[in-house]
């Protein structure tokens, strides 16, 4: 296991994932000014959306280093291992969002939490559709995305659509619903890399 | 790459149809607006070139000790994000080519300093790339290379959206240029990153590299004592040599873009000229020449700036600010030329607050045209002044707390 | 203990079909699978190794079947594979890549430690067990590899193109090495060398364009080669033969 852990490097990741946490508590409210220079209006990229796609993209380099042949071919199952360790690195960042409660809104942490669960859930399945690179690309553009195309400027204050869950608050079901699926289907899909592939050994990155 | 061109050229291409050059019958603005699209070239080639670097860092692995310099190396693996560079810009300046017959062509200038910042962004793309891992390099480059290009634009002080010519897109109307100092900047800017990151991919101990980052600094820190002294607009005022005027006074000058329109231009002034002349209204003999700030102006835009001629500019450094009533005054005095010049209340009301228009209105029907010229030049005379506490009692009565007396 | 390919059908997206309804049963000691390169030798010990999923066909090795899940674990316990591409795992050293190579491969983590040193003896890197494995030669990479290899002791050994990048000494310490590993383990190893044709080999399959041209003994296939070849020419003239101008 420790073998596993040094090969594949998660410290380094866990580490990042709790400081995202505590980055996103000290940043709070404060957005990123991004002009949408087409249509003339602002777009206010909250610090703390954007900040859980750092560590939900080095998860991707975690489980591309180690040994790939050997792994393909392994009786243990290092894809049940590479989920065990997300889920670590998502205690991880809860247990330090229990810690800054004193001081920040634990609900607010939560939501960074939700966060990266779903954006690495999403790269993980991206990664199995359009390969582990451009699926860390749409991974890291998807709060802009999100911000761009899912917020709803209706009277009262700018709601975000269905399916822009990042922007959601912590509370939202709908958000939470979603990051879930992802989740679970990030699963299986990650869970079945241990069968043999047809297209063989991914790799290295 | 092979699939990234057609996505970034298709959305260039999308989006070229919501947007408008400040002027799309003046070549400067046509080629400046192409600056825009750097959000999405700009990123689409820092991914390319972070996927070369990572291409290339494998190679060189797999070679062991290259012939080839670590540049000639660069240059082997960035030459086609290059040619992505320069195709991209291509197609911007194709979909917002001018109408035949628009003279001059592609400002050299701006579009330079475009390719140049693109060359940067590919070249410390490249440097991410051999950096670091591929899957985290490319988002990396992408998403660092975008709010480069984006998120400058939002925050200030100023010199940040300058020394990335990130704001170049809504220069120039026909009597303006792209600031030199700008694009000066941009450049400075620019070749600081690629000495910095090629530096950085040839050093081979880390201590070289963390001294390579030293051209970039000099070059930022060259960049921003360029542009620390301009305000948000990167523009500056055109040589009025390129222009044509006329003798007299006021001199008007049309630009050459404006040459098909200049029968139009010189009909408006002409009539303009001679209804202030029948009231009485003369400008200054020192006054500078009156250009006109589009192509194709339209009447309004043509009485507005001859308006605009009359008024005095706003005194610098009034200790006593400037209260309501200044600008009240001074938007009064704009209503009541605006009608006096021949516009109709209701297009008045296009360019002034409907208010104004109304009262200057009823002024002009109530009031001898000797009693409005004598209010008017009070006006004038206030307008140059520092004012201070209450209006002049002469302009008392067209305030904002009312109409004519 | 035979391993048998049933009806193996393989294709690439790009260059097409590899293997076609192929079958093919490796039983003796040790196989050599000769071909010159992008033959599919490769892709033979990738499906074998179940690191590929064959489009169709079976494989199977004494009756587990590794499409059916339940045997998967089982028949790799049975079978180790050394890649064609070494991978040297930063942050890991040569002990610990081979140790976690057989953690990998199911040994408990001290059994895999007690074990990695001996597999190190056996190719001779035994001295450089703390260095990083990053920091090896291509050869003591390759050495390493077959360490990885040989650590859980599996009853199948597949090895791809394991000389590549050997000096002469230790394509010896290899030959020997294969001598020993026969007592204990079915050993098949890929290669497109025919100076690596040795006594030790007992069978020859020759692949050429995913096809079997020769499926026999060394002396068959040695035999090939034309009458009055000298001993030192006659694998080099035999695979010219099968393969020829194909090649």
């Amino acid at each position: 296991m420790s073998w596993y852990m040094a090969a594949r490097c998660w410290v380094v990741s866990i580490a990042a994932a709790a400081m995202i946490v505590v980055a996103a508590a000290v940043f709070g409210s404060a957005t990123l000014e991004l002009p949408d220079l087409f249509s003339g209006v602002v777009i206010a990229l909250p610090v703390s959306v954007l900040l859980p796609a750092v560590p939900a993209a080095m998860v991707l380099w975690n489980m591309g280093r180690g040994e790939p042949a050997h792994e393909a071919a392994a009786v243990r199952r290092p894809a049940e291992f590479d989920l065990a360790a997300v889920a670590a690195l998502l205690l991880a960042q809860v247990v330090t969002a229990a810690l800054l409660a004193p001081w920040f809104s634990f609900a607010d942490s939560l939501a960074v939490v939700r966060n990266t669960a779903g954006y690495v859930a999403l790269t993980l399945v991206l990664s199995r559709l359009i390969g582990p690179v451009v699926a860390n690309v749409v991974m890291v553009m998807f709060p802009i995305i999100c911000v761009r195309f899912g917020t709803i400027y209706a009277a009262g204050a700018p709601a975000s659509a269905w399916w822009a869950w990042p922007l959601d608050t912590h509370s939202s079901l709908v958000a939470l619903t979603q990051v879930l699926t992802l989740c679970v289907a990030a699963a299986a899909i990650t869970r079945a890399a241990w069968l043999p592939r047809r297209r063989g050994v991914p790799a290295g990155t | 790459m092979i699939w990234v061109a057609p996505v970034l050229l298709g959305l260039i291409a999308i989006y070229a149809g919501d947007t408008q050059p400040e002027d799309g019958g003046y070549w400067t603005a046509a080629t400046a607006v192409g600056t825009l699209f750097l959000s999405f070239t700009a990123p689409a080639c820092a991914a390319c070139a972070a996927w070369e670097g990572f291409r290339s860092r494998r190679l060189l692995h797999a070679v062991g000790n290259p012939v080839r310099s670590s540049t000639r190396v660069m240059v082997g693996g960035c030459w086609p994000v290059g040619v992505l560079a320069v195709t991209a810009t291509g197609l911007v300046l194709w979909l917002y080519v001018p109408e035949p017959g628009t003279p001059g062509g592609p400002d050299v200038a701006i579009l330079g300093t475009e390719l140049l910042i693109l060359c940067a962004h590919i070249a410390a793309g490249y440097a991410v790339g051999r950096a670091f891992p591929v899957v985290i390099a490319v988002p990396l480059a992408t998403m660092g290379s975008f709010l480069v290009t984006t998120a400058g634009l939002g925050l200030e002080p100023a010199w940040i959206r300058h020394i990335g010519a990130t704001n170049l897109y809504n220069c120039c109307t026909v009597e303006e240029i792209a600031a030199p100092e700008v694009l000066f900047a941009a450049c400075v800017f620019a070749v600081g990153v690629i000495v910095s990151a090629v530096l950085i991919v040839s050093a081979r101990v880390l201590v070289a590299r963390v001294a390579a980052v030293l051209p970039g600094l000099a070059g930022t820190a060259i960049a921003v004592w360029l542009v620390l002294p301009l305000d948000w607009e990167p523009t500056a005022p055109r040589d009025l040599s390129a222009a044509e005027c006329t003798d007299g006074t006021p001199r008007v000058c049309t630009w050459p873009e404006q040459e098909s329109s200049a029968d139009t231009i010189q009909a408006s002034v002409t009539d303009v000229l001679a209804r202030f002349e029948s009231a009485g209204i003369r400008y200054a003999d020192s006054m500078d020449p009156i250009t006109f700030a589009h192509s194709s102006p339209g009447r309004i835009e043509i009485v507005a700036t001859m308006v605009g001629a009359l008024l005095p500019t706003e005194p610098a450094d009034c200790p006593l600010g400037y209260p309501e009533w200044y600008f009240d005054v001074h938007e009064r005095m704009s209503s009541w030329l605006y009608l006096t010049a021949g516009l109709d209340a209701g297009t008045a009301e296009g360019v002034a607050a409907p208010e104004n228009v109304e009262a200057v209105r009823a002024m002009r029907s109530e009031w001898s045209p000797a009693e409005q010229l004598s209010w008017y030049e009070a006006g004038v005379d206030a307008l140059r002044e520092c004012p201070q506490g209450e209006p002049p009692a002469a302009l008392r009565s067209v305030t904002a707390s009312g109409g004519p007396s | 203990m035979p391993l048998v390919f049933e009806n193996v059908t393989f294709s690439y997206r790009r260059s097409g079909r590899l293997f076609d309804r192929l079958t093919l049963s490796f039983h003796d000691p040790v196989t050599v699978v000769l071909g010159p390169n992008g033959a599919g030798k490769s892709t033979l010990l990738g499906i074998a190794a179940t690191a590929i999923r064959p489009d169709s066909g079976r494989v199977s090795l004494d009756g587990l079947v590794p499409a059916r899940k339940r045997e998967l674990a089982a028949y790799r316990r049975r079978v180790s594979w050394i890649p064609q591409q070494v991978t040297a795992v930063p942050g890991l050293r040569v002990r610990e890549q081979v140790a976690y190579c057989g953690w990998l491969k199911g040994l408990s983590r001290s059994e895999a430690w007690d074990r990695s040193i001996r597999a190190l003896e056996r190719v001779e890197l035994g001295d450089l067990a703390g260095r990083a494995s990053g920091k090896l030669s291509g050869g003591q990479q390759r050495r390493m590899a077959i360490a990885q290899a040989l650590v859980h002791e599996a009853s199948w050994v597949l090895m791809d193109e394991p000389t590549a990048g050997l000096d002469p000494g230790q394509r010896q310490v290899f030959r020997r090495l294969i001598a020993e590993l026969r007592e204990t383990a079915q050993i098949i190893v890929s290669t497109h060398q025919t100076d690596d044709l040795d006594t030790v080999f007992d069978h020859v399959v020759l692949l050429a364009h995913g096809r079997v041209h020769h499926d026999g003994g060394l002396q068959s296939f040695l035999g090939m080669a034309p009458e009055g070849t000298p001993e030192t020419k006659r694998a080099e003239l035999a695979y010219a033969r099968y393969v020829g101008n194909e090649a």
